[in-house]
């Protein structure tokens, strides 16, 4: 390893260090960590290989100052941009076990100067991947789990999943007329990246991904003379971002070969929607933005602008036909708007009930340039939407016990308990959080009462939020009588150890909750000026509280993502940073990891991070119930309330098992994220698990099964596709 | 170039590109009066890449903008809206910046004759006015904030509607952001519990607590939303409720122009005894204390109600917080000033730091080190 440190650079670091003296910069821990059956570990990072910058490559074009890219190679198709190795902004892990993900913001490498300047002719559609991961070989403690080395990498049909024909599917007009300013469509080739969709797996296992950006200039200044030494022959104008209509399908054939297929178009250009599937198998898409940087629609009602997409629209899959795997009668139908609009953050955090309502937990991300909603107080409401009268029912304020007279009047910053809201001093809209449901469990009588959910970290309040992380963590609960909501309160827990800003939640198979990645500040609001954070930390719902588990190798800040795998281990990956204070590629300090005295002072912003991390919670460092077979078939379908019995090396501890659906996320979202603890009861020679009944608890989709001893330690993950109720 | 991204920096929000005109966020342009004014056309300012003017006809008659000559270049009227694209102020106030280089020659050459042509229908347009753009805007240095606003420049628009000379005029105002404001519930009368809802349009939800029936008014004093025994509804004969449905896209009414002494006609907004909503008479002030390095308050609001035959309130005030003494975990949001002076003041150094670092490391580092973290091939 080369280190890179100079003297100069150490004095201007420390410099530095006293003008952003804390609390703006968070201490990063270092020094020796405990062992990984009490922490657990990191593997060394691993990447798709041929993309590697040669030590003799200068890649930094016609800007010298700008960072090299460490995973990018020259032009090798006379496109006038890098050949760069896509980061997994999003990510989802396919029924088969191998990752399909995709990028985030390509081709932010290329930028000369000014994002916001540059987007119409530099950005592209994102590439998508498909990862087949390697496995330990058997005879370890880790015996069948997966690992980097052994990894191979394909490529979807097509890779940048853009079957049409390249051209805007935006819903909203241009800011000025057509034919008086060249809206600059037609000067890029990225009308439907995949950046900003959302993701989620439809009944079959196939994943739907809606939404999409169509990068262009709105207006197009102008092209500037060749001799310039910024944007020298390029035509430049003032970026936008606009969300697309478009809705694709991503399908994995028995080969493994993934194909990318158009299904029907959204009525609403969406750009950070949240979709999410309901018992009816049907998907609901909320949100998004029609065009992020100029919210302004003249051509529409007033009310629309400066806002978010209020209204919901519903996807009806058809049935695959022999012709279109994505089954030409899928259709998007628009929720009453006399009752289902509703002005929501950007990916609002929502979940699926067990009453079959969608709660809205009061968080999204913080990040509406220009278009600081009009109506964004609100987004501080938490509430429910029931698709079967396609209407919400507002619940409350997170936090806030209402006042009810002078006396008690309940001001900024004490609560107390109520009927409504609990004790909390998280008050409010959450931002750039993640939004975790707990386990399910069934009651004596087999309904579920309760549902839970963490949040932690983020900014606190509406855009723009408050810039510098929290550390507050809170759990809100709802219970249910009758199918109706009966309570809503909101708990606070122990702090994070270490604030946190964009932290991926992870729920593992022993009801803990880990989070990953993120930075001390909001790197949307100053792109490269927050510390990252690599340690990863451990919530136990039983206490409350967080602790400091092992530290990752790579940052990862925006556009982070971690998911768990069918071994239980978490697949971490991801960091596509907006450029540095929306300019271009640039670390401040030389922002590696490389042993100097800037270490982690702020993000890397020298590209995106293209590779991955596999964290191995302490439960794979011991005994673990080993699941050798199932009776269930090669497609692993298994009707709700139905029984699968489970066969292998399991102790007599057998305590119960846990559902948990495959992880589908972007933006630390994943809509269908959840799992349910299911009782397991000894059968002939095995372990028989009864799948839930309700449609509303474990909709149709892929799952895996994990076996738990009566320490919680869970098995391996059996994959279950859940498809259908009994017959 | 780094000087460069500094400025655009400086000029704004990170999150804003530059753009011409683009001014310190603590300069607002409004409209301050229409004279004569006439029902059903509407003017308002509209801030997007710069400061837009966007006019609203729903008068029988064709309401037409001049320009500074005189001639009309923009008419709204029948639910068509025309350009007359004889006139350059046609084509600059569709850019942000006010400067086509490529104007068609009949633009420029002086009074022809109008040629008309529809650009879209509806009584709807937008448009860059560059009377609201003046070519520089001298912000007071040592203006206090407990002055007040303070009047940069005005501006004037004629319009015609029918045979009416109508001008729509307006201020430029610099407003120093010294503080905060904080907007609380103090007071809610039983059996309705309330708080604030923070956001630039503040809001404020509400839940009925105990049995009985409780009718909020709206700003015409007339019946606005009614809580009662598992629900709450909305009456769409209430004009206040008329425009927040709008704003919220929610249930919309069927009326165009509601009336305040009407027939309440009641609907039902939630089937749970509370709701929330955007209200507007939950404004923070405009004008901050006389002495704003205290915090005092500065503002009371209230909402009245129906509370059997009695006539109550849901109270609160409008608390003046200094920026120097904000609470960081304060109620949602605020107007989130204070977050983004950090922003400023981080970014600018950091370019400041980061520029002499990079000049520095090209003098002084070798030109083949740089960190290999592992390879992959």
């Amino acid at each position: 390893m080369v280190r890179s440190s100079s003297r100069p650079h150490r004095i201007v670091a420390t410099g530095l260090g006293v003008l952003l003296a804390s609390p703006l910069i968070a201490p990063i821990a270092h020094g020796d960590p405990p062992s990984p059956a009490e922490v657990g570990d990191f593997s060394a990072p691993f990447v798709e290989g041929g993309y590697l910058r040669q030590p003799d490559e200068d890649l930094r074009g016609d800007n010298p100052l700008r960072s090299q890219p460490d995973y990018c190679r020259p032009d090798d198709d006379a496109d006038g941009l890098l050949e760069c190795a896509p980061a997994a902004g999003s990510l989802a892990v396919l029924p088969s076990g191998d990752v399909l993900y995709f990028n985030a913001l390509e081709a932010t490498e290329d930028l000369e100067a000014s994002i916001a300047n540059e987007v119409g002719t530099v950005f592209v559609n994102d590439q998508s991947r498909v990862m087949t991961l390697g496995v330990e070989p058997v005879g370890t403690d880790l015996a069948g789990a997966l690992r980097g080395d052994g990894t191979e990498w394909s490529q979807p049909d097509p890779v940048r999943a853009d079957p049409g024909a390249d051209t805007a599917r935006g819903s909203a007009g241009p800011l000025v007329p057509d034919g008086l300013h060249n809206q600059g469509h037609d000067a890029g080739a990225a009308a439907q990246a995949l950046f900003c969709a959302d993701l989620d797996f439809l009944g079959d296992g196939r994943l739907l991904v809606v939404g999409g950006t169509d990068y262009y200039f709105d207006p197009v200044f102008g092209t500037v003379p060749e001799e310039s030494p910024v944007f020298g022959g390029k035509t430049w104008g003032l970026g936008e971002l606009e969300g697309t209509t478009q809705a694709r399908i991503f399908e994995q054939d028995a080969d493994g070969n993934v194909t990318v297929v158009t299904s029907a178009d959204m009525e609403y250009g969406r750009w950070y929607p949240s979709s999410i599937s309901i018992g009816s198998g049907d998907k609901l898409v909320f949100s998004g933005v029609q065009k992020l940087l100029k919210p302004l629609y003249p051509d529409q009602e007033i009310t629309n602008s400066g806002r978010n997409v209020p209204q919901v629209e519903r996807f009806v899959p058809g049935v695959p036909g022999s012709e279109s795997a994505a089954g030409t009668d899928d259709r998007f139908v628009t929720e009453s708007e006399a009752t289902a609009n509703r002005s929501l953050p950007l990916f609002p955090r929502l979940h699926l009930l067990p009453n079959g309502e969608v709660y809205y937990a009061a968080a999204g991300q913080v990040f509406n340039p220009f278009g600081q909603a009009y109506d964004q107080a609100l987004w501080n409401i938490a509430a429910t939407y029931d698709p079967t009268t396609q209407s919400w029912t507002d619940l409350g304020v997170p936090g806030v016990a209402l006042a009810v007279d002078a006396a008690d009047a309940v001001l900024e910053g004490t609560t107390e308990d109520g009927e409504l809201g609990g004790t909390s001093t998280v008050i409010g809209f959450r931002g750039s959080t993640f939004s975790i449901m707990l386990p399910l469990r069934a009651d004596a009588d087999g309904s579920y009462s309760e549902a839970s959910f963490l949040a932690a970290g983020g900014v606190i309040g509406v855009t723009p939020g408050s810039y510098l992380s929290t550390d507050q963590s809170a759990v809100t609960t709802l219970t249910f009588d009758g199918g109706e909501v009966d309570t809503f309160s909101t708990h606070e827990t122990g702090p994070l150890n270490t604030s946190r800003w964009y932290g991926t939640g992870v729920l593992l198979p022993d009801d803990t909750v880990m989070v990953f990645n993120g930075a001390n500040r909001d790197e949307v609001v100053g792109p490269g000026t927050g510390t990252p954070i690599l340690t990863a930390e451990r919530f136990d719902p039983a206490t409350g509280v967080w602790t400091t588990m092992a530290t990752a190798n790579r940052a990862r800040t925006y556009h982070n993502t971690a998911s768990l795998l069918p071994d239980g281990s978490v697949l971490i990956g991801g960091h596509a940073p907006i450029t540095t204070l929306y300019g271009f590629n640039y670390s401040l300090l030389d922002g590696a990891n490389d042993g100097g005295p800037d270490d982690g002072l702020f993000s890397p912003q020298d590209g995106r991070d293209p590779t991955f991390e596999i964290y191995r919670p302490p439960y794979m460092y011991g005994a673990r119930p080993e699941v050798t077979s199932t009776d269930l078939g090669l497609d692993a379908k298994a009707a709700r309330g139905s029984t699968i019995d489970a066969f292998g090396v399991l102790p007599n501890d057998i305590a119960d098992a846990v559902l948990i659906r495959r992880t589908s996320i972007t933006h630390l979202v994943d809509g269908d994220q959840r799992a349910v603890v299911v009782d397991a009861a000894a059968s002939d020679g095995g372990i028989s698990v009864k799948v839930p009944e309700d449609a509303n608890v474990v909709p149709d989709g892929p799952y895996l099964l994990f076996i738990r001893d009566n320490n919680g330690i869970p098995s391996m993950g059996i994959p279950v596709n859940v498809a259908g109720d009994p017959e | 170039m780094l000087v460069a991204l500094v400025a655009v920096t400086t000029l704004g929000p990170a999150t804003r590109p530059a753009a011409a005109h683009e001014t310190p966020t603590e300069v607002v342009t409004l409209v301050s009066e229409i004279e004569p004014s006439v029902e059903g056309l509407t003017v308002q300012v509209v801030q997007s890449v710069s400061t837009q003017l966007v006019l609203t006809n729903e008068t029988e008659d064709t309401a037409s903008v001049l320009d500074d000559a005189g001639r009309a270049f923009l008419r709204i009227g029948g639910g068509v809206i025309e350009a007359n694209v004889d006139v350059a102020a046609w084509f600059l106030s569709n850019d942000p910046v006010g400067e086509v280089s490529d104007l068609p020659p009949r633009a420029v050459d002086g009074f022809v004759d109008d040629v008309w042509i529809q650009v879209a229908e509806g009584d709807r347009w937008g448009w860059f006015d560059h009377r609201l753009h003046p070519e520089t805007i001298a912000v007071p240095g040592n203006t206090s904030a407990s002055e007040g606003p303070a009047v940069l420049g005005r501006w004037t628009v004629p319009i015609i509607v029918g045979d009416v000379d109508v001008e729509v005029r307006g201020v430029i105002e610099f407003r120093p952001p010294v503080g905060t404001y904080l907007t609380l519930v103090l007071v809610s009368p039983e059996p309705l519990a309330a708080t604030v809802l923070e956001g630039p349009a503040p809001g404020l939800f509400a839940e009925r607590r105990t049995a009985g029936e409780v009718i909020v008014l709206g700003g015409f004093d007339e019946p606005m939303l009614r809580f009662r025994d598992g629900g709450v509804d909305a009456n769409w004969a209430s004009p206040t409720w008329h425009e927040t449905a709008r704003a919220m896209s929610t249930q919309p009414t069927p009326y165009t122009t509601a009336s305040a002494v009407a027939d309440a006609d009641w609907h039902e907004v939630a089937a749970v005894d509370r709701f929330g909503w955007l209200d507007p008479r939950i404004r923070y002030p405009t004008k901050p204390p006389d002495d704003p390095t205290f915090a005092t308050t500065i503002a009371r609001w209230s909402i009245p109600m129906l509370i059997g035959d009695q006539q109550l309130e849901v109270g609160g005030e409008s608390r003046w917080q200094p920026i120097d003494s904000t609470t960081p975990v304060s109620t949602a949001g605020a107007d989130g000033t204070s977050a983004w002076r950090i922003v400023l003041i981080i970014a600018t150094s950091a370019l400041i730091v980061a520029a002499v670092i990079a000049l520095l490391r090209r003098e002084l580092r070798p030109a083949d080190m740089r960190a290999v973290r592992f390879d992959d091939d």
